[in-house]
């Protein structure tokens, strides 16, 4: 309990001198992503390739933009493992909208309104029926996939309306990814109800005690985490002009990873956004470095898991220094 | 009677006997001794896994690569076996020996750099599973030896051999945590780790005993895993490490650590064990079954929670 009472204060801290200190906290994973980015420009003759840049700015924009969420989520001491299954889902309704002829805004407002929805049920298994939020989430994840299969009945879903492409195309993702990075890292900083996330996973107790709504606050974040989720899947089913029943299936373990190796401690209270942006980008250019190098795709895993692993212990020994 | 009811088994119990009644009246050919002992047959590997989890979970940690380690054991089971021709019971003990490893490399990096369990076995999950996809580039190994198959495929009677294989682990499993110092340690642990360890328990060799252990059951259920389907194959035991926490949680193992037993989880393995078979003999889809598994986990969590939201309020009343 001290130890994540002090990470709320060195957040404020780092908060109150924002440059230096938060420089300092998202430091190892910063150094990592500028090693892998000048070893790919050096050795990957593709790597500065429009064409490139642009995957990897998708890539990451589908998962960064769910890790945001996720961040939101870890901070306050929980985890959401259904976030794929939501993005499935989300990008199902809008799916089947549009082929159904329904305008393109409306499909799009669906999808999100739905991905909000979901999250909002998990939150509310969270707060009120107090069931832990591995297990919650653990139970839609399945639940949800399941319910698009069956919807679905495994039909790929498309090729949807020519005019909806522009959401996954060119930068249109990663224009996104920063917006939604913007805001939330505003909203973390600068409104009250964010301010609260940090501390509900500093010491959900005491800020309980202190007159916080604790509960209302993991309600919002759970939702926004579903309509991030959505967003997310909106940028898929763009880019892919498609929807399947099994679409992202497996990403929350990217999206997991992306905040973790951003420095964001799994047991809440402290961690950042701008960090988590950091860990997606490093999530990206890894796989597409494997790609490009040209690496069998049977080692990926083994390497993303050393990645991971690595990540977490020069996390462990900055912050033991 | 009272103290059945107390039992914090009671609730996984009734649910067991009601998924039962309702398959033996609804699922055709279900309430028959072949079926009945395949499901058992097809259960074992993870009941054995389970076992390990328990141990883990009760500490207050989680272990998520399981069904990765599960994969590797499989897989490397073929490569001493087949590509490096060693005898098939010393390729066993080898395969086994993998599994231990990665449990202990868990243990390690959880103990000793203090990453939080979640975190540490993501990454176990990742290059375990990594490691069986690159040693085969994703190809399976068949060709084992029949004195090897058969004893995941024969029964002795009616009793697949596998069933007391398993029934043996779990026996051990429940005395280790019951009757001996290590298992009141691995509860202690989980009830308030700084309180273990001012009190003189060794908390990093029990921890590692958890995990390591842990892997060591991974192995087994590797090894007993390649028998029965006669291959290894590297995607083997996917999704099993959210079958096992299921499970785990199903059986009233709390994932705060300190509560729980093998009992409940073995119980909590034959729930999952006889919905599915149950289901599937009513031709119900896959996905509709995995829907059932999502909301059986919530609403038993969610009846643990009314239970002990009673039982405080008794006490308070008292």
């Amino acid at each position: 309990m001290a130890d994540s009472a002090a990470g709320v204060t060195a957040s404020r801290i780092s908060r109150s001198k924002a440059g230096s200190l938060l420089a300092i906290r998202e430091l190892p994973a910063l150094v990592f992503l500028a090693i892998l980015v000048s070893v790919l420009l050096a050795v990957a003759k593709n790597f500065g390739s429009s064409t490139n840049l642009f995957v990897i700015g998708q890539d990451m924009a589908i998962t960064g933009i769910m890790a945001v969420g996720m961040t939101m989520v870890i901070l306050t001491g929980g985890i959401d493992l259904s976030v794929a299954s939501i993005l499935a889902l989300s990008a199902t309704v809008t799916g089947m909208l549009m082929m159904a002829g329904t305008s393109i805004p409306i499909s799009i407002l669906a999808g999100l309104i739905s991905g909000s929805a979901c999250g909002f049920v998990n939150g509310a298994l969270v707060t009120w029926l107090r069931i832990p939020p591995i297990i919650t989430t653990l139970g839609t994840m399945g639940i949800l996939r399941a319910s698009v299969s069956l919807y679905t009945k495994g039909h790929y879903i498309g090729p949807l309306p020519i005019e909806f492409g522009f959401v996954g195309v060119k930068w249109t993702p990663v224009i996104l990814l920063a917006v939604v990075a913007a805001a939330f890292t505003m909203f973390l900083s600068r409104v009250r109800l964010g301010r609260h996330i940090l501390a509900v996973g500093g010491n959900e107790e005491a800020v309980r005690l202190s007159g916080i709504r604790v509960n209302r606050v993991k309600l919002v974040i759970y939702t926004l985490n579903g309509l991030l989720a959505a967003v997310s899947g909106m940028v898929i089913a763009s880019s892919m002009s498609s929807v399947q029943s099994n679409t992202a299936k497996g990403y929350e373990l990217g999206v997991i990873a992306a905040v973790v190796i951003g420095g964001t401690s799994i047991t809440g209270g402290t961690g950042s956004i701008p960090g988590t942006i950091i860990g997606a980008a490093i999530m990206s250019l890894l796989y597409n470095a494997l790609e490009l190098l040209g690496i069998s795709k049977f080692w990926h895993q083994l390497i993303i898991g050393v990645v991971i692993l690595a990540a977490v212990l020069m996390d462990r020994l900055r912050s033991e220094r | 009677m009272r103290s059945i009811l107390k039992a914090k088994e009671s609730v996984v119990f009734a649910l067991f006997l009601g998924v039962f009644a309702v398959l033996a009246v609804e699922a055709p050919n279900f309430a028959t001794p072949d079926n009945l002992f395949n499901v058992a047959r097809q259960y074992s590997e993870l009941a054995v896994v389970s076992v390990g989890l328990t141990m883990v979970i009760i500490t207050g940690g989680i272990d998520i690569s399981v069904g990765s380690v599960v994969g590797l054991t499989s897989v490397m089971m073929g490569i001493f076996a087949l590509r490096l021709g060693l005898n098939i019971w010393v390729s066993c003990v080898l395969a086994i020996g993998i599994g231990l490893t990665c449990g202990l490399i868990n243990g390690l990096v959880i103990t000793k750099a203090r990453i939080q369990p979640i975190v540490a076995t993501l990454a176990m999950m990742s290059a375990a599973r990594g490691l069986a996809m690159a040693l085969t580039e994703g190809t399976s190994y068949s060709g084992f030896p029949d004195a090897f198959v058969g004893l995941g495929q024969t029964a002795v009677g009616p009793v697949p051999l596998m069933v007391p294989l398993a029934l043996a682990v779990v026996g051990i499993g429940i005395i280790v945590l019951r009757k001996t110092p290590i298992g009141r340690g691995i509860y202690a642990v989980g009830a308030s780790e700084e309180a273990a360890r001012l009190s003189g328990m060794n908390t990093f060799r029990l921890k590692m005993l958890a995990y390591g252990g842990t892997g060591l059951l991974c192995g087994v259920a590797g090894v007993m895993l390649t028998s029965r389907f006669a291959s290894a194959v590297p995607g083997a035991g996917t999704g099993l490490e959210f079958e096992a926490i299921t499970a785990v949680v199903l059986g009233g193992s709390s994932l705060k650590g300190g509560e729980g037993s093998i009992l409940g989880t073995i119980i909590g393995v034959a729930v999952m064990g006889v919905l599915r078979n149950g289901l599937n003999l009513m031709d119900v889809q896959d996905n509709f079954q995995v829907l059932f598994l999502g909301a059986a986990l919530i609403l038993a969590v969610l009846a643990d929670n009314i239970r002990l939201t009673v039982r405080s309020r008794r006490e308070a009343r008292a």
